[in-house]
């Protein structure tokens, strides 16, 4: 049987990062899926979409907590509607069709707060991946666990480094020459800006 | 730019220093127009790896979200629920004897066991015996994971960490001498550690008593040894 997280577990394993956060992100997922799906689909969209725009609210939802954004004013459930609700607006208006789902609102919406939603264009995916492609691969995966919060430990024990300080300097050393692309790059830089503001 | 620049800025940014380094540290950018630009790029450096992160997330939503769909597929191959109830039926027997015949007491090792989760987040959708198998042992129908695992080792020995699951496949159908064959098998250094202990389990368990105690002696003396505490409090 899967393990169960109160609010407030959820809510530190996903501050904690690391494996802990992924723990959460997959049970917040599999807990909440099908029913979001099942609220969204009854207007407009197809599952599969659905599904997608979820995956992207469960992104928005670890960085509303971990930015401190998430205020605990409500459930992480009716935060995950609300989220969902609103990156599912932004895909109307750009179909044309926001009007048509806001007529057809009913009294069983779930949720009354707005949250900010962020999710990154196309443009920045493709710039993002493309700038991480030039690393290799096990400076990009030292680099990202590294920023996803996993400890020193974990990653060594994960990558298969001998102790921590093996991957310290490990990290250092990919900082540095990812810094260097960053550097020669002006390109990812307006983008990185382009999201932070 | 000098090492101890770089490692200045990493402090600052990760929030390692002091108040007072801080402040002093705020003081030289301030003062140091090269210096603030090196700190903007490491902190847009950061930035980027954030990003990174989301990509990293939805691919691994993704994936769970084409098991939880694989999943849900799987199941109406192996039958209906009148099946499970005989199957369950025969597990629960099966069990019983295995009860009756056990030691006084339960052996320690198998005791220790729980079966290590699911981590190889297979990102492909085919459902191949590989994914079926882990897909079973995910959700502990252990003899199916048993037929789907062994059945892609046939054609596919060399895969070490399959050879991981399907060793905890064993423990898990309480068979730890064919378990012990498995962990012995595997060799890559991302699942050495585990697989060391749930081989040290396995030997107790399968009653290899005295080579259990070396392998766990050994894992204790590792300081780097992941399994290092689990090893000495089973030593004890």
């Amino acid at each position: 049987m899967a393990k169960s997280y109160s609010d407030q577990e959820l809510i530190e394993r996903i501050k904690a990062g690391g494996h802990a956060c992924e723990e959460a992100m997959g049970f917040i997922y599999k807990q909440y899926v099908d029913e979001v799906v099942a609220y969204l689909t009854r207007r407009q969209f197809d599952g599969e979409e659905a599904r997608d725009v979820v995956q992207d609210a469960v992104i928005n939802l670890l960085m509303g907590v971990q930015q401190g954004k998430f205020l605990g004013n409500s459930s992480l459930k009716t935060y995950l509607y609300a989220i969902s609700k609103n990156l599912w607006l932004r895909r109307l208006r750009r179909k044309g069709t926001e009007d048509a789902y806001i007529q057809k609102q009913d009294e069983t919406d779930v949720d009354h707060t707005s949250p900010e939603v962020l999710i990154m264009e196309e443009d920045q995916r493709s710039g993002v991946s493309e700038i991480l492609a030039k690393l290799k691969e096990r400076c990009r995966e030292v680099l990202l666990m590294w920023s996803q919060k996993y400890s020193m430990k974990e990653i060594a024990q994960t990558l298969g480094y001998s102790n921590d300080q093996v991957v310290r300097n490990k990290k250092n050393h990919c900082m540095k020459e990812l810094k260097e692309k960053v550097r020669n790059n002006p390109h990812i830089r307006q983008l990185i800006h382009d999201w932070v503001n | 730019m000098e090492d101890k620049t770089f490692e200045r800025i990493e402090a600052y940014l990760s929030g390692e220093l002091s108040q007072e380094a801080k402040t002093a540290f705020e003081a030289n950018i301030q003062a140091d127009p090269s210096l603030a630009e090196e700190v903007a790029l490491q902190r847009d450096t950061h930035q980027l790896l954030a990003l990174g992160n989301q990509l990293t997330y939805k691919d691994k939503l993704k994936a769970i979200d084409s098991e939880m769909r694989a999943n849900a597929t799987v199941r109406p191959l192996f039958g209906n629920a009148r099946m499970w109830l005989a199957a369950a039926a025969v597990l629960i027997a099966v069990s019983v004897l295995l009860w009756n015949l056990s030691i006084p007491g339960g052996n320690s090792y198998m005791n220790e066991f729980s079966a290590y989760p699911d981590l190889t987040s297979m990102r492909n959708d085919t459902l191949d015996d590989l994914k079926t198998g882990m897909i079973a042992y995910s959700n502990e129908k252990y003899d199916i994971a048993e037929s789907y695992l062994s059945k892609y080792l046939n054609e596919n020995p060399d895969q070490g960490f399959v050879h991981f699951y399907l060793g905890n496949t064993y423990m898990a159908l309480n068979q730890a001498s064919k378990a012990v064959d498995e962990f012995r098998q595997v060799e890559s250094p991302k699942w050495k550690q585990p697989a060391d202990w749930y081989l040290a389990l396995a030997l107790g368990a399968s009653e290899q008593k005295e080579e259990a105690q070396q392998l766990l002696k050994r894992i204790a003396s590792d300081n780097d040894h992941a399994y290092k505490e689990q090893a000495e409090e089973l030593l004890k």
